[in-house]
């Protein structure tokens, strides 16, 4: 039986098809390349959605608040409850009853921006969405790096 | 809104999934982004699976098994050390150029996830 991978969007506002079918011959290197791929493209759409959920205009300036910290520090602020309230000041109205959904992501936003922010990892691969890959330099240099 | 849907569908024999996203009249804006987490979670794993496949980043976790008792500004400090850098590239002699640094990034990026993940912390949406 053919091992495939499949990832399509068919919605009114994106529209996306990526498959691989493993066929001999395609590496591990190969599928990891493609899965990243896929990744990318979901990440750039978790941020466009998570931009209709919250109110990133003032959730972004709370958060730069605690990009001056040390890694150890900030840490343990996105746990602290004051985040939360920071989190649930931000959510547009008719989320306000989702918090505990998006309470993770939001802290994983917001590491994530302190690390870029503060230039931790090199050439800013925080993720492996953010790694230029040679046969995706296209697709990252289209979506990434703006 | 005629069959408007997002799937995302592996058959690979070690990474089955199949999540399927209907729009219906009823979906929002909150089941898109979290559908998205969703096929990114099991990506991101399978990514680290491939990787350890690919190259003995195991061994190298192994052997720095006292990054993982440092506190967070130590550990990143060591992750971003010529030290660390020394060794990932021992892993990645066969490779050259742009897969070699592409390679290199990802060791980091597997060792940088093991450590927050630990935390419960998570540098990129992954975990929900």
């Amino acid at each position: 039986m053919n091992q495939t991978i499949n990832f399509i969007a068919n919605t009114n506002d994106f529209k996306s098809v990526k498959k691989m079918k493993i066929i001999p011959g395609v590496k591990d290197l190969d599928i990891l390349e493609f899965l990243i791929s896929i990744e990318v493209t979901s990440n750039f759409q978790i941020n466009k959605y998570l931009g209709k959920i919250i109110n990133l205009t003032s959730f972004n300036l709370e958060i730069s608040k605690l990009f001056s910290k040390d890694p150890s520090f900030f840490i343990k602020e996105i746990n602290l409850s004051n985040f939360s309230k920071i989190v649930e000041k931000s959510l547009n109205v008719e989320y306000k009853g989702n918090l505990k959904e998006v309470l993770d992501s939001l802290k994983s936003y917001t590491f994530n921006k302190y690390m870029l922010e503060n230039n931790i990892m090199a050439e800013n691969a925080v993720g492996y969405y953010k790694i230029l890959f040679p046969t995706r330099k296209k697709q990252l240099k289209k979506i990434i790096l703006k | 809104m005629a069959d408007e849907y997002i799937q995302f569908i592996s058959s690979v024999n070690d990474f089955k999934e199949d999540k399927k996203l209907p729009f219906k009249l009823k979906t929002n804006d909150l089941d898109i982004f979290k559908y998205y987490i969703s096929i990114q979670t099991p990506i991101n794993k399978y990514v680290g699976v491939l990787l350890e496949k690919i190259l003995d980043v195991k061994k190298l976790e192994k052997s720095n098994l006292a990054l993982f008792s440092m506190n967070e500004t130590s550990f990143l400090k060591e992750l971003n050390s010529s030290k660390f850098k020394r060794q990932v590239n021992e892993l990645l002699t066969e490779y050259k150029k742009a897969k070699k640094k592409a390679l290199f990034h990802a060791c980091k990026v597997y060792i940088l996830e093991k450590y927050f993940s630990k935390k419960n912390a998570f540098p990129s949406f992954h975990k929900m």
